[in-house]
């Protein structure tokens, strides 16, 4: 625990690849031609691995039971991929994980916004809405 | 028997002589009782230290190679090809090289880092460490930006005293007091040395004070120079040698003296000083830095190397040369000290330091679980959300808009809120144009009417009521309101125009008062006044008529939580400054976890979101939009009081919402739309942020259909009124012939674009 601690304290995570959930889905298909193209910037965010890092080392801490550093890790996470369904999933993970089944549900429908119709994020959303009724 | 006769006398003498030492010595015992309590209470008195949120490097962040070395210069990195120490960086080309400062306290700690950061078309390209490997994610040390001080006004940072470097102990020995070792607390030899300069020159002029005497003096004692006090002063620097080791003395006295005025700040300790000065740590100091500190020491006000750099000069020289007499330095030491310029972080950076509406946020949070005396003199340190370089960019945009607007109005005032909308994290906050300085923060405490910045609530309300969408039609024509008082209410659109049958769509984007006014009677005003109520602002609203075009009174931060809630899809989160409090030891007392509650259905928000994002890109907030890059997509809503009293600009992108007020103190009118005053800082701010577009998706389920702006019946994509809006399934609206705008005459586009360019 203290040891998960100082790595998080470290503030730096060595690319690991490990992640167990790919890349969010495309988004679902809208209605009709030319959908409201949100266009970004410049060309794709390669935010993915400093994301993905994050989320695996958040889950391992909630793994081994140190809930402080797995939320201190999402958290991180989540500041810089808000739109990012794994990561409130997770969050609702952890919120269960401390007992706290209003804030899961919460977090559960959080992502539900964010799913685009990816039906195993669906399950996972909805699976901290029913846990948690 | 002379003897006799005089024994009476001596016995006298002697008596009164007994009682007279037993006088003193109870005195003197009971001020040395004095001093040590007072000593040992305040020695443990460390304001809590408040830090920005770090700079986080990482592939694919939106960040431009100057925008780092901006923050590595406000952090006072210094630019070192060697890399040697912590706290250096360098540059070549696309790759900056750092060398990260150890941060944190006790047993939170991060240690230093080596790392190259390689950049490309605005972006962080890769992250790397020392041996070339890469590196998914790194936090620098974050930015010092102030300390809850008590209201006395004295702000210290305090250096540990294995941080104190020696050459400064050494060289304030040499100044000040080069018998420190040996003396009793008082210095007899320069005593009698500066007596004979004052008697010589017939007036005080000359201090022969001792390190300990000035540390008593900062301490216990006013600076005025009288016999009385001098002789206090003595005992008591006596009683603190005969208590503390010389070590502990000298700590003390460096984090105890008084070394500079910042308005109603003091700064006291070489650790702040440093921070002040040099915007950078006290170890990192170099000698010629010293120094000027040092000569700090005499007259804060009178050497100010800001006000009077060439006092300031000489003196520090002056400090130089006696640290050479004593062989403390070299002389070719001494001489490359001296040939440097003083140095000093310009006023500029020196102000923009200092946080003053941001930390005022950050004392009221942390007020709600922490006693004050606990937050002043325990030594915590608090991690806050403060990201300097969006508050930067919010207080150059507010001061530069105000300067441009000025001219012709009457004192204009203004406020500037950004927030992460899915963290409830507020990374900068703006509370007057005097940005530095402590004082009324209109950004927490200015109640004023929101205007049309209350419509959005109004529609939601519609959506709520499951009889109305966003395609529906409502009429923007004249309405009279019976009020219960029995006069009547009958409100006009800002063009004085009524504009027929229009969409909810339309209504919203375009900001009409009657066609919401209309809307929001059939819904309910206390339908209004429940939905508003579910935003969490700590009040309840009257449910009057005029609450639909937003005659109610709220703070900037009140509507900045109120977007961020829309920008966040229905999720309330309240906001906050503070991530996490660290004690004295780095251990954590206190996190504030994200926690977010559902206030409205995703659908309907999402919906909402849509006309605000009609607003820009149509509507009233389409000047602010012009100002922007075509590809950034946003979403937002002008507001303005009646008599043009308030300017308001809310609005968001993916990562940002972006609050700005503008308005008088007096609450005179300022002649200033919304748009026009508070919607062009915004986009300035909106502009230079490192955002990306308002991009959520639709949740999960959601039917969305096109359906034309004007008309709302169901469109084709492709046209060009087309807007994608949740319809429930038995509620599409049957399909047009042709492109909606098609059918409309020149002469209404005409007039929707004066409309339009008007606003």
């Amino acid at each position: 625990m203290r040891a998960a601690r100082v790595v998080l304290a470290i503030g730096l995570l060595i690319s690991s690849g490990c992640s167990t959930l790919g890349l969010p889905p495309a988004p679902a298909p809208q209605p009709g031609g030319g959908a409201p193209a949100p266009a970004e910037r410049a060309p794709v965010p390669q935010t993915m691995s400093a994301t993905t890092s994050l989320l695996t080392a958040g889950r391992a801490a909630r793994e081994s039971g140190d809930l402080d550093a797995a939320t201190a890790y999402i958290e991180r996470a989540l500041r810089i991929a808000p739109n990012d369904p794994r990561l409130w999933i997770e969050l609702g993970e952890i919120k269960l994980a401390e007992g706290d089944t209003a804030q899961a549900e919460a977090m559960g429908r959080k992502a539900l916004t964010l799913t685009r119709g990816d039906p195993a994020l669906e399950r996972a959303a909805r699976r901290l809405i029913v846990d948690t009724s | 028997m002379s003897s006799l006769r005089r024994k009476p006398l001596a016995r006298r003498l002697a008596a009164g002589l007994a009682i007279t030492i037993f006088g003193v010595l109870v005195y003197a015992a009971a001020l040395g009782i004095y001093v040590m309590l007072e000593f040992e209470q305040r020695g443990w008195d460390v304001p809590a230290r408040v830090y920005a949120a770090p700079l986080e490097l990482y592939a694919g962040r939106l960040l431009s190679r100057d925008d780092l070395v901006t923050q590595l210069e406000r952090l006072g990195y210094a630019r070192a090809d060697d890399l040697a120490s912590q706290g250096s960086y360098r540059v070549a080309g696309d790759v900056v090289e750092l060398h990260s400062r150890r941060a944190g306290v006790g047993d939170d700690v991060t240690d230093p880092l080596r790392l190259r950061i390689e950049f490309s078309a605005g972006r962080v390209a890769a992250v790397s460490d020392a041996d070339g490997r890469g590196v998914a994610i790194a936090q620098l040390d974050p930015l010092l930006i102030g300390s809850i001080f008590p209201a006395h006004g004295e702000d210290r940072l305090i250096i540990a005293p294995e941080e104190i470097p020696s050459l400064l102990t050494e060289a304030l020995k040499a100044v000040e007091d080069r018998r420190f070792e040996s003396h009793i607390g008082v210095d007899p030899r320069a005593i009698l040395r500066a007596a004979w300069v004052n008697i010589e020159q017939g007036e005080i002029q000359q201090g022969a004070s001792t390190l300990t005497q000035q540390l008593v003096r900062s301490y216990f004692l006013s600076n005025e120079q009288t016999w009385s006090r001098k002789l206090h002063e003595a005992l008591m620097a006596i009683a603190l040698e005969l208590r503390y080791s010389k070590d502990a003395l000298m700590s003390a006295y460096v984090n105890e003296v008084y070394l500079a005025q910042d308005g109603g700040r003091a700064i006291h300790g070489f650790g702040l000083a440093s921070r002040f000065y040099f915007g950078r740590p006290l170890p990192e100091l170099e000698l010629h830095e010293i120094a000027l500190l040092i000569a700090q020491v005499r007259g804060p006000s009178y050497y100010d190397p800001r006000r009077h750099p060439e006092r300031a000069l000489a003196r520090r020289n002056l400090v130089l040369r006696q640290m050479a007499e004593l062989e403390l330095i070299t002389a070719a030491t001494h001489d490359a000290a001296r040939a440097r310029e003083l140095g000093i972080v310009g006023n500029f950076d020196k102000r923009s330091s200092y946080y003053a509406g941001f930390l005022d946020l950050v004392r009221r949070q942390l007020g709600r679980d922490y006693p004050r005396e606990e937050l002043e003199a325990k030594g915590l340190t608090v991690y806050s959300t403060l990201d300097p370089s969006v508050q930067a960019i919010g207080e150059a945009s507010l001061l530069a808009g105000i300067d441009a607007l000025q001219p012709g109005r009457p004192e204009l005032e203004g406020a500037v809120i950004v927030m992460q909308p899915a963290s409830g994290e507020v990374q900068a906050l703006v509370g007057s144009r005097r940005t530095g300085l402590d004082g009324f923060n209109r950004a927490l405490d200015a109640r004023r009417p929101v205007g049309s910045l209350i419509k959005p609530v109004v529609y939601l309300a519609a959506l709520e009521s499951e009889r109305y969408s966003l395609a529906n039609l409502v009429a923007d024509e004249p309405v009279t309101i019976v009020l219960d008082d029995g006069r009547s209410w009958a409100p006009s659109n800002f063009d004085g125009e009524s504009h027929g049958t229009v969409t909810l769509l339309r209504a919203l984007a375009e900001s009409f008062n009657q066609a919401t006014v209309r809307l929001g009677m059939d819904v309910g005003v206390e339908a209004v006044a429940e939905s508003l109520g579910r935003f969490g602002l700590e009040r309840r609203f009257a449910p009057f008529p005029s609450l639909l075009l937003g005659a109610v009174e709220l703070t900037p931060y009140d509507v900045a939580q109120i977007y961020a809630t829309f920008a966040n899809g229905g999720f309330r989160i309240p906001p906050k400054a503070v991530r996490r409090i660290v004690d004295a030891a780095g251990v954590t007392l206190q996190r504030y976890p994200l926690a977010i509650e559902p206030v409205a259905a995703p659908e309907d928000i999402y919906a909402v979101n849509q006309a605000l994002v009609q607003v820009m890109e149509r509507g009233t907030g389409r000047s602010a939009r012009t100002r922007l890059p075509d590809a950034l997509r946003t979403a937002g809503k002008t507001g303005t009081s009646d008599g043009f009293r308030d300017a308001w600009f809310a609005g968001f992108t993916n990562g940002h919402l972006v609050l700005t007020w503008l308005g008088n103190d007096g609450n005179a009118p300022i002649g200033l739309t919304g748009a026009a005053g508070a919607g062009s800082i915004w986009s300035d701010i909106v502009g230079k942020l490192e955002t990306t577009s308002y991009d959520a998706p639709p949740p999960s389920g959601t039917n969305l259909v096109w359906i034309d702006y004007v008309t709302g019946l169901a469109t084709d994509g492709r046209c060009p009124d087309a807007v994608a809006l949740p319809i429930g399934n038995g509620d599409v609206p049957p399909t047009a012939a042709a492109c909606g705008s098609d059918r409309l005459s020149l002469g209404s586009k005409l007039r929707g674009w004066f409309e339009r360019a008007l606003q």
